[in-house]
């Protein structure tokens, strides 16, 4: 079962999207805020991230950064999940914030799901 | 008659009188002098139109007077009078600028008909002169209006300025209102200590004087000789000084100051003209170089804002379609019918609020010149008719027919895909929205260097006044009040966006009652391959 480690700062959405993972046959972690999903990526070696932009402490941007730039954590997988729009370029252009996928907020759930699948399928 | 001013310089004083008779009757202003010398001295002082001088004087010769009278006066025009006329010396005094030579004893008219052309010749040199001055402070102005920040603008106005009036160094001050002080913005050559804390009140030093009173002031023989501002302003270096008001509507903004450091009548009352002209169109640059940069700051917080909003408005939408999803895919057995269509109706309508955002960020996006269009080799045959595919339940439930005349084999054009969609999803949205019974064609055309795409209904049609408007930002054919469609009315003003950012073209035809047909157009970037 892979573990997908939700970081997000809404309690409502985290709770969605849990909802929707779990349904779907996944496992799930959460982090409220940027440094919790640092520690938690390392920690707990989620399978994919799935990341705010916007979040308390320590901002998406930054987060991504500092997963690639750390050897335990840089071979997982980030789909940033994001209700800031209009990054998607930045995220596909920008060497350093490289993701493997991009979502818009508000997303299809069924489309989440997919996305996520896709990603892990590709890394395997 | 103008009122000319006219010297007669002859050391026989009966030629004088006479002279001073015939040309005071004709109207002109006249002066009279037996000798050469007292003749120059009154030259020094007053402003001469045209002098008549005498060639042959004891102390010193018509030739002597003509080339001091060029070099301390070079516009006014001499004409010699000689009794001994000889072919070498009228060639000598015309190319040392004489207008022309009389020989006496001379024909009354024929002297005054040689003045009136004579004068008439130097009003309009002139005239010309003016010509030019106005040209070059046109040029001047054009310059300052391109200009985008305030430093930037204030060197290049006192580089500028100190070039048109062939001047060495120049500052521009300006008003702070609460102090009534003024502050040096700006310096061109002047070699300052600690200009930045150099604080001028109002009413102190020529100009707080100048700021004060609001008139222009013209300072020769060294800044130091007007008996208002002697020992105020010890520089000595200075020769020669303008010191102009900056106004706008009446209101003082700040001073603007041009120097001479060469020579003491550097500058001349058509100096001082020009200098007022320019400093008034500096102000003018001045005022509008603030709006802009106010301006600006404002367009800045508003994209930043929009941006911030509409995150704020995304992400309860989020909470809230996430739910929605959930209940609708995953638990859908657990609730009844009339709740799955309340449902549907919540799902819909938060569909459609995320729609509206959406548009007002790429709407921000736009304003911000941050709109990304990221271009590739597109089939637009089939985006066309993948688009008209998935509007056509909205105009199954509005019971109007969507046709499509899409060529079936592909038409290639680089472009962003999203984009072009979002182009054609917005026109076809219109159709929709303003066509009540009919229907909808939507096509494309291949032309020699472009693709044409069309959208064309049997709607109510563009009024004849909205017809220039459409495009504009905000503007909406039906006003508010009234309201019959919903929408922002920015969707056609980001269709323009979208396509002119692909080098597009976007255009319309429309009658009233009958309907409207949209067009956009590609360029076909043929592969240099």
């Amino acid at each position: 079962m892979a573990k997908i480690l939700i970081a997000e700062d809404e309690k409502d959405i985290v709770f969605i999207i849990e909802t929707a993972l779990k349904k779907a046959g996944f496992e799930t972690i959460i982090a409220y805020d940027g440094e919790e999903t640092l520690k938690k990526a390392i920690n707990e070696k989620p399978d994919l991230i799935l990341l705010d932009i916007m979040m308390p402490k320590m901002d998406g941007f930054t987060v991504n950064t500092k997963l690639k730039e750390n050897n335990e954590t840089k071979d997982i997988p980030v789909i940033v999940c994001t209700a800031r729009g209009g990054l998607k370029d930045l995220f596909s252009i920008e060497e350093k914030w490289k993701v493997d996928g991009y979502l818009e907020k508000p997303f299809v759930v069924k489309v989440l799901i997919d996305k996520i699948r896709e990603v892990l399928g590709e890394k395997k | 008659m103008a009122n000319e001013k006219i010297l007669v310089i002859d050391d026989e004083r009966l030629i004088v009188e006479l002279m001073e008779d015939i040309l005071k009757k004709e109207g002109y202003i006249v002066k009279g002098f037996t000798d050469g010398e007292d003749a120059l001295k009154c030259v020094l002082e007053e402003k001469f139109d045209l002098v008549l001088v005498d060639l042959k004087m004891p102390k010193i010769d018509g030739i002597e007077v003509l080339k001091k009278i060029k070099e301390v006066s070079p516009q006014t025009e001499v004409i010699i009078v000689t009794a001994y006329a000889t072919i070498d010396t009228a060639v000598e005094s015309i190319k040392l600028g004489a207008y022309d030579y009389i020989t006496k004893p001379f024909d009354i008219d024929n002297l005054l008909q040689k003045l009136k052309r004579c004068l008439e010749k130097k009003s309009l040199v002139e005239e010309v002169d003016t010509l030019k001055d106005v040209i070059s402070i046109y040029k001047v102005t054009r310059a300052l209006s391109s200009c985008i920040g305030l430093k930037e603008l204030f060197d290049l106005m006192l580089k500028l300025l100190c070039e048109v009036l062939n001047a060495d160094s120049s500052s521009i001050l300006l008003l702070d209102e609460n102090t009534k002080t003024l502050k040096i913005e700006a310096y061109y050559n002047l070699k300052l200590q600690d200009a930045e804390k150099i604080r001028i009140k109002v009413g102190e030093r020529i100009a707080g004087w100048v700021a004060q009173n609001g008139n222009t002031l013209l300072l020769i023989d060294g800044i130091d000789k007007d008996p208002r501002f002697r020992h105020l302003e010890p520089r000595p270096e200075i020769k020669c000084a303008m010191v102009a008001p900056l106004k706008i509507e009446d209101k003082i903004i700040g001073v603007l100051t041009l120097n001479s450091l060469r020579d003491t009548r550097h500058f001349t009352e058509r100096e001082q003209k020009l200098f007022t002209i320019f400093a008034d169109n500096a102000a003018l640059a001045v005022r509008d170089a603030r709006a802009y940069n106010k301006l600006k700051e404002l367009d800045g917080l508003k994209s930043e804002f929009i941006s911030n909003v509409s995150h704020e408005l995304r992400t309860p939408l989020t909470a809230i379609s996430g739910s929605i999803d959930l209940i609708l895919n995953t638990f859908s057995d657990e609730i009844s019918d009339g709740v799955k269509r309340l449902l549907n109706i919540t799902k819909n309508n938060s569909d459609r609020l995320v729609k509206l955002v959406n548009e007002i960020l790429d709407f921000s996006k736009i304003e911000a010149g941050v709109l990304i269009i990221s271009k590739g080799e597109i089939d637009i045959s089939f985006l066309v008719r993948q688009t008209i595919e998935e509007l056509r339940t909205l105009a199954d439930e509005k019971k109007l027919s969507l046709n499509s005349e899409v060529p079936n084999e592909p038409i290639y054009v680089m472009a962003d895909s999203n984009r072009i969609k979002q182009v054609i999803v917005n026109l076809i949205g219109n159709s929709l929205k303003f066509t009540k019974e009919g229907g909808i064609t939507v096509g494309v055309r291949l032309l020699e260097k472009e693709v044409v795409v069309f959208v064309k209904d049997t709607g109510i049609g563009i009024p004849e006044e909205s017809k220039n408007k459409i495009f504009e930002r905000f503007y909406r054919v039906d006003c508010s009040l009234k309201k019959e469609t919903s929408g922002f009315g920015i969707g056609l003003s980001l269709c323009k966006s979208i396509v002119e950012a692909h080098n597009g073209k976007i255009w319309f035809e429309s009658k009233l009652g009958e309907g409207s047909t949209f067009y956009f157009s590609l360029p076909i970037e043929k592969s240099k391959k």
